[in-house]
């Protein structure tokens, strides 16, 4: 039983913050968490971030798990802009020895290429698959969550034994 | 966006076990960390006992700490007692580890272990091999040490039978000898034939009946006096051709004796190779001064060079982590990226261990304490060279003290050093493991200084060892394996007062060298030749008497044959010699002859002439009345 109340608990943190903005910023947060690798310090600042702001954590994971197959496929692009940014472009290599000299701030493993490569492209994105997926939301809440609820196979679904016992464990506890 | 409260509450929570999960395990992980990281660099197992880590106060220490010797994991390279660091915290943000302060207590070197040091092969790694030129200079110390193994490992010299080896012997000047005498014999073989074919009985015969054909008394006129001279012309110019063959052959037969007379000679030559060759397998102790001193201490010596050289290659391994401005660009493992460095205005070594104290006891269990300053993963970024420090006193008089001096240089080191111990015990001094040195020292005092200098491509250290007032003792009875006797070794050693060993090793472009003399290369190579040189000079002569008999039927008939083929050769060439003389002679005087009734020839047909003309005249005076009369 407390197994199961904890479990509720989770469901429930997922499913907390589902205002299409808060979807939408556990989508590019979740996206920025995929795209940069794991060893660097910026993912568990980003791992922080996603736990204390109030935002859709499914999405989160959701978009992390995407992006980070993308990120696989896109490495090589990563390198090739980031070693650009670290070496070929001369007017940065001031900026990058004074944070490379700063405390804490190498455990960021900005300079490495891929790191910096997805980063950067991380950045570049964020606002426009932000605001792109906010108004995706609102469209589909507006025109298009009626109709897909009554499509024959949600109510298929909808009927399982699965979405039923979820629908009992989110419930638990009011 | 507002904040998630519950995601704060729980985030503390977790901080919170974090923290206390922290503190009551992170001795334990810092410990684990720090043995798998030393190990790793190592290659053998590193070992810490009760580590306490204090984050806020940045010290570190443990109770004790053993380092095992990869190459004998059974006993370690040394083990200290409590050790304290204490660590500047602000350049861990950095990702520099500066020791401001490092307290080894108890250090002591080459203990046993009581478990095996040696690591599994993947976690042993592959960090192992020192960078260049550390490597190619130990491969090569390895090999001198194989040589020296090989000769140490040679069973003990000792004297054959003689009488058993000159009864087996067999000598191969006789042969030589009788082939050379087949040569003698087949060289004036062949000189006779040429002699005869010189002194052709017909060419002679021919010649002087040409000469006897000549008859002066028959040539009246005076064309008969010209075709005489012209027969006499033609024989002397038969004789004198044969005359000049005579003479070209006499030469070469000159130059024959002479090589035949130098074959001769060769021959003690090779009764003293045959004498030199029996001395060999007599298996006589054949001792070169040049090489002792290498061969009886080089082991050692090597051995010791090789753990300093070890210990540099580590030191230099994490020197190599230093970073390049600009580096290639290069193909990655995907994701894994390219990291780049930059310089920086301030910089700090990875690892620095900024003041190290040190106590602790020598193998020969003197105290000892001391300081080791400034040991850098980047000497050229701190700009200062590591100095040490140690000195130790014990009773009974004994000290230690050693100081050195290491600079960086381009990617290497430059250094000097001295080490002096004195009164050591005797058993922390195994000079060597030769049968030619079966000692150990008792006391005495030990004094080490040299050089070392070494680049990415370049090494060389010299220095010089000695050993004074030292008492040597000798392995008794069985122990010792050596080819000396009892009388030598013990003379030997109340010789030694003084050991003193000069070593050079130097690795550049020419290659690789390993100089080592001692005075101890004079001392026992006189110690072999006394033990043997009677043994020698007695065999020497007794195979030289038994070469000498067996050689001396072959070298009579030798000089027999070269003595009658000369004398048979030289008459035959006088005799044709002296027919040509006479044939000359009676040549000559065929010719004086042709020349005076040539001149009394001249004088009839002068008068002849006169009476000729003078008629001639007369008869042209007459009136032309009167030839009509």
């Amino acid at each position: 039983m407390i197994f199961l109340k904890l479990l509720s608990k989770l469901v429930k943190l997922l499913r907390a913050g589902d205002t299409p903005s808060q979807i939408a910023w556990g989508f590019v947060l979740g996206m920025t968490i995929g795209l940069v690798s794991l060893k660097s310090l910026l993912a568990p600042f980003l791992i922080l971030l996603l736990i204390l702001l109030d935002v859709n954590i499914t999405a989160a994971i959701f978009s992390a798990l995407l992006f980070r197959a993308i990120a696989y496929f896109a490495a090589p692009l990563f390198h090739t802009l980031g070693y650009w940014l670290l070496v070929e472009w001369k007017n940065l290599r001031d900026v990058w020895e004074f944070l490379y000299n700063s405390p804490l701030v190498p455990y960021t493993r900005f300079n490495n290429t891929v790191i910096i490569g997805s980063l950067v492209i991380s950045a570049v994105i964020f606002y426009p698959v932000f605001a792109g997926g906010r108004l995706l939301l609102l469209n589909y809440r507006k025109h298009y969550a009626h109709r897909v609820r009554t499509w024959k196979v949600m109510k298929i679904l909808g009927g399982s034994k699965f979405v039923k016992w979820f629908a009992k464990v989110r419930n638990l506890g009011g | 966006m507002s904040m998630r409260k519950k995601g704060v509450a729980g985030l503390a929570v977790i901080l919170g076990v974090v923290i206390v999960v922290s503190t009551v395990f992170l001795d334990r992980w810092v410990e684990k960390g720090m043995e798998s990281f030393s190990s790793h660099l190592i290659g053998a197992r590193v070992e810490f006992e009760k580590v306490d880590v204090s984050i806020a106060g940045g010290r570190v220490g443990w109770s004790r700490l053993q380092v095992a010797d990869p190459d004998d994991t059974w006993n370690n390279i040394f083990e200290t007692g409590q050790c304290n660091f204490q660590i500047a915290i602000e350049p861990l943000f950095s990702k520099k580890f500066i020791v401001k302060t490092l307290q080894v207590n108890e250090l002591r070197f080459g203990t046993s272990r009581e478990t095996d040091g040696k690591l599994s092969k993947k976690k042993r790694g592959r960090s192992l091999k020192p960078p260049e030129p550390l490597s190619t200079v130990i491969a090569n110390l390895e090999e001198e040490v194989r040589q020296i193994t090989a000769f140490r490992d040679e069973k003990p010299v000792s004297v054959r039978s003689l009488e058993t080896l000159l009864q087996e012997i067999r000598f191969e000047s006789p042969e030589r000898i009788a082939s050379l005498q087949s040569e003698v014999s087949a060289v004036y073989g062949a000189w006779d034939d040429r002699i005869a074919r010189l002194s052709s009985a017909a060419e002679l015969e021919e010649i002087e009946k040409s000469v006897s054909s000549i008859e002066l008394n028959r040539i009246d006129t005076a064309r008969e006096v010209l075709s005489a001279l012209a027969l006499h012309d033609e024989n002397t110019a038969r004789l004198e051709s044969l005359q000049s063959e005579i003479e070209e052959e006499q030469k070469v037969f000159r130059e024959e004796v002479s090589r035949l007379r130098r074959n001769r000679e060769s021959v003690n030559t090779w009764i003293q190779e045959d004498v030199k060759n029996t001395i060999e397998k007599l298996s006589l102790p054949s001792v070169r001064s040049a090489d002792l001193g290498k061969r009886i201490l080089g082991e050692k010596i090597v051995e010791r060079v090789k753990k300093v050289l070890r210990i540099l290659g580590i030191v230099q391994k994490v020197r190599q982590r230093g970073a390049k401005a600009f580096p290639e660009k290069k193909n990655t493992v995907r994701l894994a990226g390219q990291d780049i460095h930059f310089s920086n205005e301030n910089p700090l070594p990875d690892v620095w261990l900024q003041r190290v104290e040190l106590t602790g006891i020598t193998p020969g269990g003197i105290d000892f304490q001391g300081s080791i300053h400034d040991l850098s993963s980047h000497p050229h970024i701190i700009e200062k060279p590591l100095t040490v420090n140690v000195a130790g006193n014990a009773s009974e008089k004994r000290r230690l003290a050693v100081s050195g001096i290491i600079d960086a240089e381009n990617g290497g080191s430059r250094g000097d050093f001295t080490v002096e111990m004195k009164n050591i015990q005797t058993a922390q001094f195994d000079f060597s493991d030769s049968a030619y040195f079966p000692y150990k020292g008792e006391s005495g005092t030990v004094f080490l200084d040299g050089k070392l200098e070494y680049t990415e491509n370049r090494f060389f250290t010299r220095f010089s060892y000695s050993l004074r007032d030292f008492i040597l003792v000798t392995e008794s009875g069985e122990a010792h394996h050596s080819p000396l006797s009892e009388d030598s070794l013990e003379s030997l050693a109340d010789e030694i007062a003084r050991i003193s060993l000069g070593a050079e090793i130097s690795f550049t472009d020419e290659g690789f060298d390993f100089v080592l003399s001692s005075n101890l290369d004079d001392m026992v190579k006189k110690a072999v030749q006394d033990r043997f040189e009677e043994e020698i000079l007695d065999a020497r002569v007794r195979i030289e008497t038994h070469a000498r008999e067996e050689t001396a039927g072959p070298l009579r008939e030798l000089d027999a044959a070269l003595k009658n083929g000369e004398e048979h050769t030289r008459s035959e060439q006088e005799s044709l010699q002296r027919a040509l003389d006479v044939l000359e002679e009676t040549i000559d005087l065929k010719r004086n002859e042709l020349k005076a009734r040539l001149l009394k020839q001249e004088g009839e047909t002068r008068r002849i002439e006169g009476e000729v003309l003078r008629q001639f005249e007369k008869y042209l005076k007459k009136p032309e009345g009167e030839e009509g009369k």
